[in-house]
C-alpha cells in the first residue's frame, strides 16, 4: 500500500516534442485515481512514467515515501495491466500469473496460493489456468491480465486503458468488477481511460489531462457540477455540455451573441459587466417552456433512447441539445422555447476558457 | 469461384497432372535407371519399369565405394553433407538470432552501422569474391575441415532480416510486461522472444538446410581429399562428360540420394517450407 | 519503425552482434575488398609477385571478345530460364487456384525441385539427353535432330536451359500461388458481376494485381540464373562446347582456376559486384515498404 505523488512531472521527447508539461497531483494510500483526456493528451505517457517504462525529463515521482525516478519497473512495486492485455502467447494462464514471482525467485508453493487465489478472485477454474491466452475470450483475457497484477500483491495498480478491447457489453461488465475488485484489495491504483463515463464511474479521484496538463483534479461529481474550464466542461458528460457565446450585459445577465438573454446565478459568478463568455448549460437541466416564454429553439431532430429523449435543434445560431427523461413527450412542432434555471449555467471566459 | 464450370475445372487438372509429369518424370527415370545394370543402360534398352539391380547399385556405392571413378564411399559424402549442413542452419539461425535481437531490443552506438554492415552482406555473393575468400580460408588452415565448409557460409542477412521483421512485430507491451515481470534482456530473450520465435526458426531451418546441403562452389574449392567431400561434388566426379564409360546406374543412385534428404524436408515439412521461403525472400 | 521500449545495456548489444560481425568481416568485407584491391594487380606466373598495373586487368577485359561473348551468353540464358520457366509456373499455379480439388497434392508434386542441387539436376539432364543412351535424345533423333550437346553449342544451351528452368518453375510456383491467393476474391467476384469472361478477367484484373509478384520473381530469377547455376553448368557442359555456355560467373570461376590469372578473375569479380548491387538494389526498392529503416 502506498500514496503516489507526483511534482511538476515533465516528459521530453528526444524530437524536442513535449508529451507532458509539469504535472502535479497525489494518489492517497488506496485511492483510485483515474487519468481522463482525449488521444494525445499525454495520460498513457504519464502512467508509463509512473511504471518507469518511460524515463522522467523533469520533475519527480514518489511511490511511498520513495522518489522513484531511476528505480527499474521490476523495483517499483507496481502492477500493470495494459490495454492489449500483453499475456506472453506461448506460456498458459498459470503461468502467465507466475512468471512474474518466480523470477523474483519466490518458492514454488507460495506462487501456486497466490495464483490461486487470484484465480479465484477473478472466477477463474482450473481447467482455464490450463490454457493458451489464445484459447480464451476478450474478456477472459482481460480477467487474466488483472489477475497477473494481483498475484504481485503490489503497492500500486496501474491500468492503461485496459477496457477498450472489449465489447460494449461487456466493458460495462468489466468496470462494475474493477470497481468491486479495488474496493476488496484497497490498493492504490491509476487508471488511464479516454471514456469519460468510465472514468466518471470509476474514479474517486479524476484528474482531466489536455495538451500535456491537468486541467482539473478532483472527485467526479464536482468535476461535473463545478467544471473548472470550457475543456473540463465539454469533455465530460454525454451528450456535452451545450455553449452559448455572449457578453455580460449586468448582473445575473447575459446578451447571447446570437440573439436573446440568459441568466446566470450571480452569486456563484461574478464576471466583470461587458465580458465576452461563454455560458455552458448541461442537457440534462434544461425543459420546455409552454407558455412560450424563454429562450427561441428551433427543434431538428428527436432521437428516442427508450431511457429518455434527445431533443436536437438550434439555439441563438448554435447547435443545442435537450435530454429529456422518459416520461417526458417530446415537443412536437418546430418553434419552441427553453426554460433555463440560471442555476443551471456555467460562466467560463471566453478567452483563456477558465470559469469566471 | 465465381463460376462452376466442370470442363474448366477437368482441363485444369490436366494441365496440373501435364505439369507434375514433367516435373517428377526425370527424376522417376533416373530412379528406373539406378536399379538396371550398366550393359542394359549402354545398350539404350533402359524402359520405363525399375530394374533388378536395387539393392545391388545403392549397397555398392554406399558401402564398396564407386570404384572406378573414384574412392570415395557415397555414405562420408552423405555423412559430409549433412554435418556442414547442420552446421550451416543451426549457426546461421544461432548468430542471426542473437544479432537482431541486439538491433531490435537495444539502443546502442554503432547500432545502425552493425546494421547496414550485416544488411550489405547481401550484396557480396560467394560467387563474387571466391578466390580471395580461399585464401583466407586457407591461411586459417580451414580447407579440408568442417569448420571450412560451413563457417564462411553462415554469415547473412536474410536469417538476420526475417528476424529483425518477426521481432518488430512483437507487441512492445510484451517487453514492457517483461520488464515488470522483473525479467531483463536474457531471461526475456531465453523466456518469451525464442519460444515466440519458435516456428519463424523452424521455417528458416528447413530452408537453410536446404541451402546448405546443396552448395556445390565453395566444397569444390576448399575440399581436396577424398573424404571431405559433399555428396552434391561428388556425383559430379562420378560423372565424366566426355566418357561414355560414366557407370550410369551408379551416378543416377547416388544423384538420388543426394536429393532424397532435402526433398524430404521439402516434402514432409511443407507448410514451414513454404513459410520459409516466403519470408525469407520478403 | 522502431521498437518504442527497449533494454539499456551497455556492453550486451555488443556481444551479441559479434559474432555476425566477426564472421561478416573476415569472410565477406576482407575478401571483397582483396578482391577489389588484386583487380588493379597482375601476378606473376608462380603467384610470387604481383606488381600494381592500374586499370590493366580491365582494359584487358574489356579487349577480350570472349568477355563480351560470356555476357551473351549470360543474357540468352537469363532471359530464356527466366520467360520459359515464369510463364510455365503461372499457367500451372493459376490452374491451382481454381479452387480444385487436390490443391495440396499438386503443390507438392510440384514443388519440390526446388530442394535438388542444380549440380544433381543438371547431372540427371545428362543422363536423359547424353546422346548415345539419353531417353530424351532418342526421342529428340526420332524427330531428325542430330542431337550432340556435347559438340554443338545451341544444343548444349538448350540443355542447361531445361535443367536450369525445371529446378526453377516450382519457386516460381509457388510464389504465384500465394500471389494469386493474396488477390481479394471479391474483385474477382466484382468483375464477373461486370460481365468480364474469366479469360479477360485474368488479363484485366488478375494479372496486373500480380505484377508485383511478377516483377519481384524476375529479379530473383535473374539472380538465379547469374549465380546459382554455376554448378549446374560446371556439371553439364563445363562452359562448353567452345564456351558456348561459359556464363559470368562461370568465367570469373574458370578464369581463376588454380591460381591462373587472378588479376583478371579479381576484375570480372569486381563487375559482378556492381551488378549484384545493381539486382539488389531494384529488388529492394520493390520490398521497401517492407523494409522500413
Amino acid at each position: 500500500m502506498a500514496s503516489v505523488l507526483l511534482d511538476r512531472v515533465f516528459k521530453t521527447y528526444p524530437g524536442g516534442f513535449t508529451a507532458v508539461k509539469g504535472v502535479s497531483f497525489a494518489v492517497p494510500d488506496g485511492g483510485f485515481c483515474v487519468l481522463v483526456g482525449p488521444s494525445g493528451c499525454g495520460k498513457s505517457t504519464l502512467l508509463r512514467m509512473i511504471a518507469g517504462l518511460e524515463t522522467i525529463s523533469d520533475g519527480a515521482i514518489s511511490i511511498g515515501d520513495r522518489v522513484v525516478n531511476k528505480v527499474e519497473p521490476m523495483d517499483r512495486d507496481i502492477a500493470m495491466v495494459f490495454q492489449n492485455y500483453a499475456l506472453y502467447p506461448h506460456m498458459s494462464v498459470y503461468d502467465n500469473m507466475a512468471y512474474g514471482l518466480r523470477n523474483l525467485k519466490t518458492p514454488e508453493p507460495e506462487i501456486r496460493a497466490r495464483v490461486s487465489e487470484a484465480a479465484k478472485i477473478l472466477e477463474l477454474d482450473d481447467d482455464m489456468l490450463k490454457r493458451k491466452p489464445r484459447q480464451l475470450s476478450g474478456g477472459q483475457r482481460q480477467r487474466v491480465a488483472m489477475g497477473r497484477a494481483i498475484v504481485r500483491k503490489p503497492a500500486v495498480f496501474l491500468f492503461d486503458e485496459p477496457l477498450s478491447n472489449l465489447d460494449a457489453k461487456l466493458r460495462v461488465q468489466m468496470r462494475i468488477e474493477i470497481r468491486k475488485l479495488q474496493r476488496r484489495l484497497k490498493t492504490t491504483s491509476i487508471y488511464v481511460t479516454h471514456d469519460q463515463l468510465e472514468a466518471m464511474t470509476l474514479a474517486d479521484m479524476l484528474v482531466v489531462m489536455n495538451a500535456g496538463r491537468v486541467e482539473q483534479v478532483g472527485a467526479p461529481l464536482e468535476l461535473y457540477e463545478r467544471p473548472a474550464s470550457v475543456f473540463v466542461a465539454g469533455f465530460l458528460g454525454s451528450p456535452p455540455m451545450n455553449f452559448l457565446d455572449g457578453i455580460v450585459e449586468k448582473p445575473g445577465r447575459v446578451r447571447l451573441t446570437g440573439g436573446g438573454e440568459l441568466a446566470y446565478d450571480a452569486a456563484h459568478f461574478g464576471p466583470p459587466l461587458g465580458a465576452e463568455v461563454k455560458a455552458g448549460v448541461r442537457p440534462e437541466r434544461v425543459t420546455f417552456s409552454n407558455d412560450g416564454s424563454g429562450l427561441p429553439f428551433a427543434l431538428e431532430l428527436v432521437e428516442e433512447l427508450g431511457l429518455g429523449q434527445l431533443v436536437h435543434g438550434r439555439v441563438a445560431g448554435g447547435d443545442f441539445t435537450v435530454a429529456l427523461p422518459a416520461s417526458h413527450n417530446a415537443p412536437s412542432g418546430e418553434a419552441q422555447h427553453l426554460a433555463i434555471p440560471a442555476d443551471a449555467v456555467h460562466l467560463f471566459d471566453t478567452k483563456t476558457g477558465a470559469r469566471l | 469461384m465465381v463460376e462452376n464450370r466442370p470442363f474448366g475445372n477437368i482441363l485444369a487438372h490436366l494441365i496440373l497432372i501435364a505439369g507434375v509429369l514433367v516435373i517428377v518424370f526425370p527424376v522417376y527415370m533416373a530412379f528406373v535407371a539406378s536399379t538396371w545394370d550398366p550393359a542394359t543402360i549402354a545398350n539404350g534398352k533402359l524402359g520405363l519399369l525399375p530394374g533388378p539391380y536395387l539393392v545391388e547399385n545403392y549397397s555398392r556405392i554406399l558401402f564398396e565405394g564407386t570404384g572406378r571413378t573414384t574412392r570415395a564411399h557415397v555414405d562420408v559424402m552423405l555423412l559430409n553433407s549433412f554435418v556442414s549442413a547442420m552446421i550451416i542452419a543451426t549457426g546461421k539461425i544461432a548468430i542471426s538470432l542473437i544479432s537482431s535481437y541486439a538491433i531490435v531490443y537495444f539502443r546502442f552506438p554503432l547500432r545502425m552501422v552493425a546494421f547496414w554492415l550485416i544488411f550489405l552482406t547481401l550484396m557480396f555473393p560467394v560467387e563474387v569474391r571466391i578466390y580471395p575468400t580461399y585464401k583466407i580460408v586457407a591461411d586459417l588452415g580451414l580447407l579440408d575441415t568442417y569448420a571450412g565448409l560451413s563457417v564462411p557460409l553462415i554469415a547473412s542477412a536474410t536469417a538476420t532480416l526475417l528476424f529483425r521483421q518477426f521481432f518488430m512485430t512483437v507487441p512492445d507491451e510484451l517487453l514492457e510486461a517483461a520488464k515488470i515481470d522483473a525479467a531483463g534482456p536474457l531471461r526475456f530473450f531465453k523466456d518469451v522472444l525464442l519460444p515466440l520465435s519458435r516456428t519463424n526458426i523452424a521455417a528458416l531451418f528447413v530452408i537453410l538446410f536446404i541451402y546448405g546441403w546443396n552448395q556445390y562452389l565453395w566444397p569444390l574449392l576448399i575440399t581436396t581429399r577424398d573424404d571431405m567431400q559433399t555428396v552434391v561434388i561428388g556425383i559430379k566426379k562420378i560423372v565424366t562428360v566426355q566418357d561414355a564409360l560414366t557407370e550410369w546406374q551408379l551416378a543416377m543412385a547416388t544423384a538420388i540420394l543426394a536429393m532424397l534428404p532435402p526433398v524430404l524436408v521439402v516434402v514432409v515439412m511443407q507448410k514451414l517450407f513454404v513459410k520459409g521461403l516466403v519470408e525469407t525472400e520478403k | 519503425m522502431e521498437k518504442r521500449a527497449t533494454f539499456s545495456n551497455k556492453f550486451l548489444p555488443y556481444l551479441l552482434v559479434a559474432p555476425q560481425l566477426a564472421i561478416t568481416l573476415i569472410f565477406f568485407y576482407w575478401p571483397a575488398s582483396q578482391a577489389v584491391k588484386e583487380s588493379f594487380f597482375i601476378q606473376d606466373a608462380f603467384g610470387t609477385t604481383s606488381s600494381f598495373v592500374g586499370l590493366e586487368n580491365y582494359r584487358t577485359l574489356f579487349a577480350d571478345p570472349y568477355y563480351f561473348h560470356s555476357m551473351g551468353v549470360t543474357a540468352v540464358f537469363a532471359i530464356a530460364v527466366t520467360a520459359a520457366s515464369l510463364s510455365i509456373a503461372l499457367l500451372l499455379a493459376v490452374q491451382a487456384d481454381r479452387g480444385i480439388r487436390g490443391k495440396m497434392a499438386y503443390q507438392t508434386l510440384l514443388v519440390w525441385p526446388y530442394a535438388v542441387a542444380p549440380a544433381v539436376a543438371g547431372v540427371i539432364w545428362i543422363f536423359l539427353f547424353q546422346p548415345s543412351l539419353g531417353y530424351f535424345a532418342h526421342l529428340v533423333r526420332a524427330l531428325g535432330v542430330d542431337w550432340n550437346p556435347l559438340l554443338d553449342g545451341n544444343q548444349a544451351m538448350t540443355l542447361v536451359v531445361i535443367a536450369a528452368m525445371w529446378k526453377q518453375i516450382s519457386y516460381n510456383f509457388l510464389f504465384f500461388l500465394a500471389g494469386l491467393q493474396a488477390i481479394p476474391k471479391s474483385l474477382i467476384e466484382a468483375a464477373a458481376i461486370d460481365g468480364a469472361r474469366p479469360t479477360r478477367r485474368f488479363w484485366t484484373i488478375v494479372f496486373p494485381l500480380l505484377s508485383p509478384t511478377t516483377f519481384f520473381l524476375v529479379v530473383v530469377n535473374i539472380v538465379y540464373v547469374f549465380f546459382d547455376t554455376l554448378g549446374l553448368i560446371d556439371a553439364v557442359t563445363g562452359g562448353g562446347p567452345a564456351k558456348a555456355t561459359e556464363t559470368l560467373v562461370y568465367k570469373v570461376f574458370q578464369d581463376g582456376k588454380l591460381g591462373g590469372d587472378l588479376g583478371g578473375s579479381n576484375a570480372q569479380s569486381v563487375i559482378l559486384m556492381i551488378i549484384v548491387i545493381v539486382l539488389t538494389s531494384i529488388q529492394f526498392r520493390y520490398v521497401e515498404r517492407k523494409v522500413t529503416y
